[in-house]
């Protein structure tokens, strides 16, 4: 049956939609309000996360077994609970402590990916040969001056790829904050669906916005890590 | 020779149920160069890192400097800048330029101001004899002038004593000379140095004594003529046969 305004596939079936961009354009602004919070919320949990995967990854590449056997109860405790779980503690598991969705938002992705990046900062450290940490404190570095100038420089480098990873899966799932009403890309798109029906369109528009964002982290990141000019340094110490 | 300036007293270090050290006992007056040999294994390495507190050791005393290492309220990071040490396998920083590596510490560690670092790095790499490769990265350097800024490194700190271990194993033969040079030079002048090595040429050339350790002990311990000429143990003969021999 042809009826005039709907689209006849070559493949028999018929497409009953026509795109229509005009809403779209019409709730930029909640769009634009959206992304700010997405990157706001992405950026503040990519900070946090950071800091818990550094202390904690630290702690599991210690000599101390309680430090180690802590670092890994954490990891294996926050990775293990699905990510909207860690959402619903903050939001309504500790609703008495009235924290505002978006920090609940914050804690909830930055203690789940603070365990990854703890794992990969323990791989980072255990990938720098012990014989650099000795050097270090043979001068008089203090075991942190050691960490901080020695063993995380080099542990970045070999990680960059790995912890570009973790953070572009940050981004993308800070979209599970939509879950708890903190009004990022994802809870504007499904309000302005609501709104126009331009289902498509506007996830279409938050697609190509998430695309972006997450191509922008991972180059950033890639440029920070720096030129790996210093590899073939280990091959010729070990020949 | 002065007074001792590292003292080890029936020094004993186990891994778990294994013994890598057992009741070693020695001093290294001022001014004086000490090689240990022995066969892989017999815990020379340890005992070096046992010095400046990089391993544990659970009985005996080592005074650096009359402070014992192992003393908990020792600050190690203090008595560290004190003594040099050279590794095997250089363990120069990859991620920073020769001149970096020598500058970190004395700024770090002895809270030099940079400029004052910089302007004696320079100068100790020029000593080393590779000025020329102040800002060029490790791995793009020979194994010899890796062990030749790896020094400079150490020296920077300006030392009391030097602890070197096996600074010529990792190296090409051709290699050898230009590192062991330095460090005849820097015995030429006095520096107190305890040096694992294998060379026994270089041993004979500028160590005072010589320490032959088999199994985690001392076995031998005696001026160098003659510990070469006439070894006590038979360990000793053993081990001085199969690397002499050729």
């Amino acid at each position: 049956m042809w009826l005039p305004g709907q689209g006849r596939s070559r493949f028999g079936f018929t497409v009953n939609y026509q795109f229509d961009w005009e809403p779209i354009l019409e709730s930029r602004a909640l769009i634009l309000e959206g992304l700010a919070t997405t990157i706001l919320l992405s950026l503040c949990a990519l900070a946090l996360a950071s800091i818990i995967g550094v202390i904690v990854g630290t702690l599991a590449s210690s000599r101390h077994k309680g430090a180690r056997l802590g670092a890994a109860a954490i990891v294996e405790l926050t990775r293990n609970i699905p990510l909207l779980i860690h959402m619903y503690i903050w939001y309504v598991g500790l609703a008495f402590l009235r924290l505002p969705p978006f920090l609940c938002g914050v804690l909830g992705l930055s203690v789940y990916s603070g365990a990854y990046v703890a794992e990969i900062v323990r791989a980072g450290i255990a990938s720098v040969p012990d014989g650099q940490n000795k050097a270090a404190l043979a001068t008089g570095l203090t075991r942190l001056q050691a960490l901080l100038l020695v063993v995380y420089p080099q542990a970045l480098r070999i990680v960059a790829p790995s912890l570009g990873n973790v953070f572009s899966q940050l981004i993308k799932d800070s979209s599970l904050a939509s879950a708890i009403a903190v009004m990022e890309l994802t809870y504007q798109a499904s309000a302005i669906e609501g709104q126009t029906f331009r289902t498509f369109e506007i996830y279409i528009t938050i697609c190509a916005l998430y695309l972006l964002l997450v191509s922008a982290v991972t180059l950033a990141l890639r440029l920070l890590a720096g030129p790996r000019d210093d590899a073939p340094a280990q091959e010729l110490a070990s020949a | 020779m002065s007074k001792p300036i590292i003292i080890l007293e029936d020094v004993s270090k186990s891994y778990g149920a294994v013994p890598v050290l057992r009741g070693c006992s020695t001093a290294v007056s001022r001014g004086e160069v000490v090689v240990v040999c022995g066969p892989s294994g017999s815990g020379k390495s340890t005992l070096l890192q046992c010095i400046n507190g990089l391993e544990p050791y659970q009985s005996g005393s080592i005074l650096v400097e009359g402070v014992e290492v192992g003393a908990k309220k020792t600050d190690l990071p203090r008595l560290r800048t004190r003594i040099g040490m050279v590794f095997q396998h250089f363990e120069l920083y990859p991620h920073m330029t020769a001149l970096e590596n020598v500058v970190l510490a004395q700024v770090h560690a002895l809270r030099r101001s940079r400029k004052e670092a910089e302007a004696r790095g320079r100068r100790l790499l020029d000593r080393v004899g590779l000025a020329s490769k102040a800002d060029t990265r490790p791995g793009k350097l020979s194994g010899g002038q890796q062990q030749r800024i790896a020094i400079a490194r150490a020296l920077a700190l300006d030392p009391q004593a030097m602890l070197l271990d096996e600074p010529t194993s990792a190296l090409d033969p051709e290699m050898i000379t230009e590192v062991l040079d330095v460090l005849i030079e820097l015995a030429d002048e006095g520096m107190t140095m305890m040096v694992v090595t294998h060379e026994m040429g270089f041993a004979r050339r500028v160590a005072d004594r010589v320490i032959f350790m088999d199994q985690g002990e001392i076995i031998e311990d005696s001026p160098t003529k003659t510990f070469f000429s006439a070894p006590v143990s038979q360990r000793a003969k053993l081990f001085l046969s199969k690397i002499l021999s050729h």
